[in-house]
């Protein structure tokens, strides 16, 4: 199977996440569609990397980026948790303790 | 062909959980449906011939950050309220920026992939090679002339249509392709050249992702403390 079919389901995976990440309100949702959008990235690297001697190089930076992942997610979390302790809230619409 | 049906029945459960991550109501659900699209991914791996990351998509992933995020979503309890309003103001404005960027990589890679090259147009495959270890086991199993013809395609990596191809041409019979094929070390998935390749080319980012792992723990942990605790 050509190449480009993998490459149209990742784009169309990660703009389905973007549209996600650009219009839900809440944090949570949030951090969900980034899951998407980088799971999207990951099939994109895969099957670039299938179709190329040496394919064990992809497999490297597709475990990096899962490694990366789950660090942003913890970290995203506990912001989440300790910023709905403040304010019972995580609407991001009403997140602006930073704004100047 | 089968190739194809699974292809495109994994396309069909990607694309549908995907939306519906986007646009449930219920916090609950779409993380439980986020399960399944990772599930659904981790498979995809596989169908890919990268069964080493459909393992860890699934030991990473599905045990662990799910559940996580399945933890957070129950200790905050207004999550699941369903009377908010779920999406802001800008969806109009955000399919724009999704067409765009969808528009903008399909018509990118369309323009490749029309350009002539041979290895994106065939597609993801299997890749072998011949090493000193191929040629020793192969010794006695096939003949002295056959065994030159061998030896003069080691070290390079070949896709497995290609190396069938390359060994007919040679005047090879099916029974001796498939002992070639036996014998040759496949690349996708050999563990020892990824734990080879983490070792040497890649050691400083291998080392970086672990300081990085240290760090995030130890913010996680500072973020979520209460201000009062005698610990830390």
């Amino acid at each position: 199977m050509p190449v480009i079919y993998y490459v149209i389901l990742s784009s169309l995976l990660f703009c389905i996440g973007l549209y996600g990440v650009l219009t839900r309100k809440n944090a949570v949702a949030i951090l969900l569609c980034i899951e998407i959008m980088l799971n999207a990235a990951n099939l994109n690297i895969i099957a670039f990397s299938r179709c190329w001697p040496e394919p064990a190089r992809g497999t490297i930076f597709v475990l990096f980026v899962i490694g990366l992942a789950a660090a942003e997610a913890a970290v995203g979390l506990a912001i989440i948790i300790s910023y709905y302790r403040k304010s019972e809230a995580i609407d991001l619409d009403n997140i602006n303790l930073l704004k100047w | 062909m089968i190739q194809a049906i699974t292809f495109f029945l994994l396309t069909i459960v990607l694309i549908g959980s995907a939306i519906c991550i986007v646009l449930k109501k219920n916090l609950f659900h779409a993380a439980l449906i986020l399960m399944l699209f990772l599930f659904a991914m981790a498979a995809m791996y596989i169908h890919l011939k990268a069964e080493l990351i459909g393992v860890i998509q699934v030991l990473a992933y599905v045990g662990g950050v799910t559940t996580f995020i399945l933890f957070v979503i129950m200790l905050t309890a207004k999550i699941t309220d369903k009377s908010e309003e779920r999406f802001n103001k800008q969806r109009i404005l955000s399919i724009v920026v999704m067409a765009v960027v969808f528009i903008s990589f399909v018509s990118l890679s369309v323009h490749l992939s029309s350009k002539k090259m041979d290895y994106f147009s065939e597609g993801p495959q299997t890749w072998v090679k011949i090493n000193e270890n191929t040629i020793k086991d192969l010794k006695n199993k096939i003949t002295e002339d056959k065994l030159k013809i061998i030896k003069s395609l080691r070290n390079k990596e070949f896709s497995i249509d290609l190396m069938t191809d390359t060994l007919k041409a040679s005047g090879f019979n099916q029974m001796e392709i498939d002992i070639v094929m036996k014998y040759a070390v496949t690349q996708n998935e050999g563990i020892t050249i990824i734990g080879k390749l983490l070792l040497s080319d890649y050691v400083l980012s291998f080392e970086l992702i672990s300081v990085i792992l240290t760090v995030t723990m130890i913010g996680a942990i500072i973020l979520v403390k209460k201000e009062e605790s005698p610990c830390l």
